[in-house]
């Protein structure tokens, strides 16, 4: 047999990543939370997985399991065998014909001097990904600059952020202001990511314009795993009036509004762990 | 959902944790009826059957004493003959006392085949009960004080690092300033405290769950969950929350005492974030005088963090500024996720161009 070739230590590995990945695979039987079609895209989004294929094409162009996969395997790479716990969420938020938003939480029990938590959009254009390489999509490829500039500027958190500052008369000169301030809320600090404008989800669409949510992870570990949103609304753009206009009226799509929210029932769930093999 | 306690409610929690049920029971009369069944909720479950199990023997001034009378009795008649002896209110209320203790008791409205509500208003406040506290496992009464008066009272403006501090703690570990002035930073983006005085806490259910062994879970789910995941719906970016998730487990009956050092150990602490479950290793005598300690000034917190630093072996990474070394010892090996590295660096090459920005 096979297995008689195999050294101990490496069959001690190859156990332990058994046991590892018995670990990953979710404990209850998949649930169906969504499943539907997105311009050309085939989207299938259940407890145990999120998946979107190209029509006629098997392949999958965003896995969620393959990617909580490989970074799961990168926080073992960097634990040194020690033993830690990860999970890792992802809600669809929105899908308006090739445009693709998710909510991703990344929650380590890795040791440290507390766990680690990490929640924060991400929007993916579907076109310009190729097989499990997603893309990300950017607001100004999708609207003009100046709309953008204008909705950001007309925001209440933005200007809050800004206070006395002059207003930057150009979306770039804005966002490098921006990624210097923060906004806090309650008792926390909220931060605008350096992708701030690949951050974002489809809420709704009504009279011609679209309303785009943003979110701003938290700023400090105190608050680790806290997110806030930051809602724009802006003319909607010829290229994209029929997709809205799909899932505004649930044909091909999903906008946020819409998106199944009911707290734990609606998110896909990887949970992965290690016992730790002594080594400090 | 939440609703901030009464003092009536306040009083009854003490004098539960005096271990003075029939005090407590006095108190909880005075409850209205939403209030009532969340009152009820917040103990341990085995604490609330002291309260309606007890024999009516009250201390002088509050009622007669009618020895051996009770024992062995069904919870709604030893609650009744207490009731009785201390008369009035407290009689009155009793159905729908007995009621919220059985609704909260069994987590369901129809805990018997008759059960029935006393009145309309009891019925409404069970429902509104049993959907927000059993069904979404998030209603609660958000507790403002430590009710077991372990931890000591905020003081005003509690003293912040100063320079001095800084430097000496950069003499002990060899390290500049900046560089731990960049992890103050990135773990709590100002001040270790709160407006309030008390130092900014989070409190992680997970860890609560861990070490109580889950036996809170199904009674207490906003206080103990399975999964980090699960206990972050939780949270809502307010200290008034985590200090109050904090107090709560604080003051549930655990193991012959109350889960005061499993809940601190479950929290972390101040400007740097120490969690309390590090207490020991930190050279700190118990969970409690960890705690105390953090309430006393931001040097505390430094001193918490020097020594963490040093326990961990991560003086050679911070002085050496290999900020991913060090984030992979201190954040975790997920630190990149949340670019803990490269927010380090940031912070640091801040702190070098202004040492007071």
């Amino acid at each position: 047999m096979n297995v008689l070739c195999i050294s101990r230590p490496a069959l001690f590995c190859c156990l332990a990543a058994f046991a590892c990945q018995l670990h990953a695979q979710g404990k209850g039987p998949s649930r169906t939370i969504w499943k539907g079609q997105s311009g050309n895209y085939g989207i299938d989004w259940s407890s145990t997985g999120l998946t979107v294929t190209r029509e006629a094409n098997p392949l999958s162009v965003f896995d969620a399991a393959a990617e909580a996969k490989a970074a799961w395997s990168g926080f073992v790479r960097n634990a040194n065998g020690a033993p830690m716990e990860a999970e890792f969420t992802y809600r669809l938020l929105s899908a308006v014909g090739p445009y693709l938003s998710l909510e991703e939480g990344v929650y380590c029990d890795c040791g440290g001097a507390h766990p680690t938590s990490v929640k924060r959009f991400r929007a993916i254009d579907l076109e310009r990904s190729s097989q499990r390489s997603p893309s990300p999509a950017s607001l100004t490829s999708i609207f003009p600059e100046r709309n953008v500039l204008a909705a950001l500027l007309g925001d209440p958190i933005v200007a809050g952020a800004l206070g006395a500052l002059p207003k930057p008369e150009s979306l770039a000169a804005l966002l490098q202001t921006l990624e210097e301030e923060t906004v806090k809320v309650k008792d926390c600090e909220y931060e605008f990511p350096d992708d701030l404008l690949s951050s974002f989800a489809f809420d709704d669409a009504q009279d011609g314009n679209v309303s785009v949510q943003l979110g701003l992870p938290s700023a400090a570990q105190v608050c680790r795993g806290e997110m806030i949103q930051l809602g724009l609304t802006l003319p909607t753009p010829r290229a994209i009036q029929a997709w809205l206009r799909d899932a505004k009226e649930r044909r091909r799509g999903l906008l946020l509004v819409d998106s199944p929210r009911d707290g734990r029932s609606a998110v896909t769930l990887f949970h992965f762990s290690q016992k730790g093999n002594g080594k400090k | 959902m939440t609703a901030d306690m009464s003092d009536a409610c306040e009083q009854y929690i003490r004098w539960m944790i005096r271990g003075v049920p029939l005090v407590a029971f006095r108190f909880v009369s005075q409850l209205q009826d939403q209030e009532l069944f969340r009152a009820l909720a917040i103990p341990a479950r085995e604490e609330i059957d002291d309260l309606f199990n007890t024999e009516p023997q009250a201390p002088p001034g509050f009622a007669p004493g009618i020895p051996g009378v009770g024992a062995g009795l069904s919870p709604g008649r030893s609650a009744a003959l207490g009731a009785a002896a201390m008369g009035g209110q407290v009689l009155t209320r009793l159905p729908q006392m007995i009621y919220a203790y059985r609704v909260v008791k069994s987590g369901a409205l129809k805990f018997a085949p008759d059960a029935t509500p006393p009145t309309s208003a009891a019925d409404a406040a069970a429902k509104n009960y049993v959907y927000h506290c059993v069904v979404l496992g998030a209603f609660r009464l958000n507790t403002l004080r430590d009710l077991t008066d372990s931890l000591p009272a905020a003081v005003s403006k509690p003293p912040a690092l100063s320079d001095a501090d800084y430097n000496a703690a950069a003499t002990t570990l060899g390290i500049d300033v900046p560089a731990m002035k960049a992890v103050a930073h990135v773990e709590s983006a100002g001040s270790g405290f709160g407006a309030d005085g008390r130092p900014i806490i989070r409190y992680e259910l997970h860890r609560f769950q861990r070490k109580t062994h889950s036996h809170f879970h199904k009674t207490h789910p906003y206080l103990s969950q399975p999964s980090l995941s699960a206990g972050n719906a939780y949270h809502d970016g307010s200290q008034s929350t985590e200090y109050s998730m904090l107090y709560n487990a604080m003051l549930l009956k655990y193991k012959g005492g109350r889960a005061i050092e499993q809940a601190i150990e479950s929290t972390s602490w101040g400007k740097f974030q120490v969690m309390g479950e590090n207490w020991s290793d930190l050279g700190w005598s118990s969970a409690l005088q960890f705690a105390t300690d953090m309430y006393v000034s931001e040097a505390n917190h430094l001193k918490a963090f020097v020594k963490f630093v040093h326990h961990k072996g991560l003086t050679n990474a911070l002085k050496q500024h290999h900020w991913a070394t060090f984030a992979a010892g201190y954040n975790g090996p997920s630190y990149a996720v949340n670019q803990y590295d490269t927010r380090l660096q940031h912070a640091f090459n801040r702190y070098t161009a202004a040492p007071h920005p």
